[in-house]
């Protein structure tokens, strides 16, 4: 059975953290420069002469930001880890790091709880929400059967081959993309669910390297972007012109 | 309907070329199976009617799917993922252990938190305001057209700063936008619409670059090497075919 019950906690963890716990890969050299390339180029660009123009605590902070990134495509630790400890190396260092000293100097700024506060506004962002609700929406598909039992019927009907499988998603987002206005609540919320049960019928497990179910989730992800312009493009531009131009 | 005219060209094609795309760039390791049909006929027995929790989820779906199209005006995407989360738990679909053992939606909340703090410092700290002016100087040495092309091609890669596609548009396309406005000769309307639709290819480039690649980068199916990897080729691919067909096609409709 491709969704059984009993293993389903294990098949759920992410890649990040699958990948750190693999004993293996813990010590060997290419680790250990994995780690240290973030650190290398974060310390480096701050060291490097500060263009002209900005101040010296945004160079620090893009140092910052750009080892996170560094970091995340290394991924020396999961994804999560470097990003949270990107952001508590910022709000350790607010007075270096985060304001400027016309800030700082204000009467009654008190830095490291304005650090803070920046700090954690992430976490208040609906967008974050939005998509743990569509997350949780995928693991009701999962635990009812009812994911399953869609992907069943598709395959069913398209499944002798993987790419028109891609395009029944493809076309699905594309549909519901001017009913939708929201990509990440169609996308995430009503596509993501039935895309991932669909690549578990294939028996394809989440951090299986070798798994056919990729190739949904790509053409999921990519695809999206396809449709928002549809939903999107009319609306913005409405926004911009009304911010910019007018 | 501008929008539609100026961006079907380049739009059209690229939907209908994204899976074949994926499908060579990435290939699946099951391509196709015969017996697959048979296979999947017989779990469907299996599996039997529709039980109670599926059709109570079905039921919780349509009612997100109805306030996600129509409710717009009074209740927000993000609510409706909370009712739909809340009435979930009500109705026992998850339990509360279910939710607290979903390693992805734990692991996607804590790195999109944090990275939509730090993207959103970069704005704070000025650099964004500092990037997009020190480019406009250089623009005075090129034509409008072609200034026109370059700074839709800085709008597309700076967004490798960027997390969500609506940060990017209150910080950064304000300032390009003036840029522009600054160069005579670029005509503001046609690219104010080309810098939007630029948004809507320019999600995939990164993991956090739109609020629908998280999920996706969390899936379990896409490492994050690959995924940096195949959004900097899928990018890229998107750059050149929007400034090769989409703004050439825009300038044609516009000239007349």
């Amino acid at each position: 059975m491709a969704i059984d019950a009993s293993t389903t906690p294990a098949a759920v963890s992410s890649g990040a953290l699958a990948k750190a716990a693999t004993p293996t890969a813990a010590k060997s050299p290419n680790q250990m420069w994995k780690a240290i390339t973030p650190i290398a180029v974060a310390v480096v660009l701050a060291l490097l002469p500060v263009p002209t123009g900005l101040p010296q605590h945004a160079w620090y902070f893009f140092s910052i930001f750009v080892g996170v990134i560094v970091g995340l495509v290394l991924e020396p630790l999961p994804g999560a880890a470097i990003a949270l400890s990107g952001l508590t190396l910022v709000a350790l260092f607010p007075r270096f790091v985060l304001f400027s000293p016309e800030q700082l100097s204000q009467p009654g700024f008190r830095a490291p709880s304005a650090a803070l506060n920046w700090a954690l506004s992430g976490y208040s962002n609906p967008t974050v929400w939005l998509i743990f609700g569509a997350f949780i929406l995928a693991l009701g598909y999962e635990r009812t059967g009812l994911g399953e039992r869609i992907a069943l019927i598709l395959v069913k009907r398209m499944g002798k081959n993987t790419l028109l499988l891609g395009y029944g998603v493809t076309l699905a987002d594309t549909i519901l993309a001017p009913f939708i206005p929201s990509p990440t609540a169609r996308s995430g919320g009503i596509i993501y669910p039935i895309v991932s049960d669909l690549a578990q019928v294939y028996e394809s497990k989440p951090n299986d390297p070798s798994a056919p179910g990729r190739v949904l989730s790509h053409v999921g992800s990519y695809r999206n972007h396809m449709c928002n312009k549809f939903a999107v493009s009319h609306r913005c531009f409405i926004q911009s012109a009304r911010r910019g131009v007018g | 309907m501008d929008w539609f005219r100026t961006s079907v060209t380049a739009i059209i094609p690229l939907l209908i070329l994204i899976p074949l795309l994926s499908y060579w760039l990435y290939p699946p390791e099951v391509k196709h199976s015969t017996e697959v049909s048979k296979w999947v006929a017989q779990k469907l027995e299996k599996i039997g009617r529709l039980s109670r929790r599926e059709l109570i989820l079905a039921a919780i779906v349509v009612l997100s799917l109805v306030l996600w199209v129509g409710g717009s005006a009074f209740v927000s995407a993000t609510t409706v993922a909370l009712i739909a989360i809340s009435l979930m738990l009500i109705t026992r679909v998850v339990t509360w252990n279910d939710i607290t053992e979903d390693k992805r939606a734990w692991t996607t909340f804590a790195w999109l938190g944090a990275l939509i703090a730090l993207c959103d410092g970069l704005n704070r700290v000025g650099f964004v305001k500092w990037f997009a002016d020190g480019i406009a100087p250089h623009m005075k040495d090129f034509s409008p057209h072609m200034a026109m092309i370059i700074l839709l091609a800085i709008f597309f890669v700076a967004h490798y700063l960027f997390a969500s596609v609506d940060a990017y548009t209150t910080a950064l396309l304000p300032v390009i936008l003036l840029t522009g406005a600054a160069i005579p000769g670029i005509p503001l309307k046609e690219f104010a619409l080309l810098l939007c639709m630029e948004l809507g290819i320019m999600g995939i480039i990164t993991p956090f670059a739109d609020a629908a690649s998280p999920i996706y980068a969390n899936s379990g199916y896409l490492p994050a090497k690959d995924y940096w990897r195949l959004g900097t080729i899928f990018g890229a691919l998107f750059l050149v075919f929007f400034l090769a067909v989409g703004v050439p096609w825009a300038s044609l409709l516009w000239e007349k």
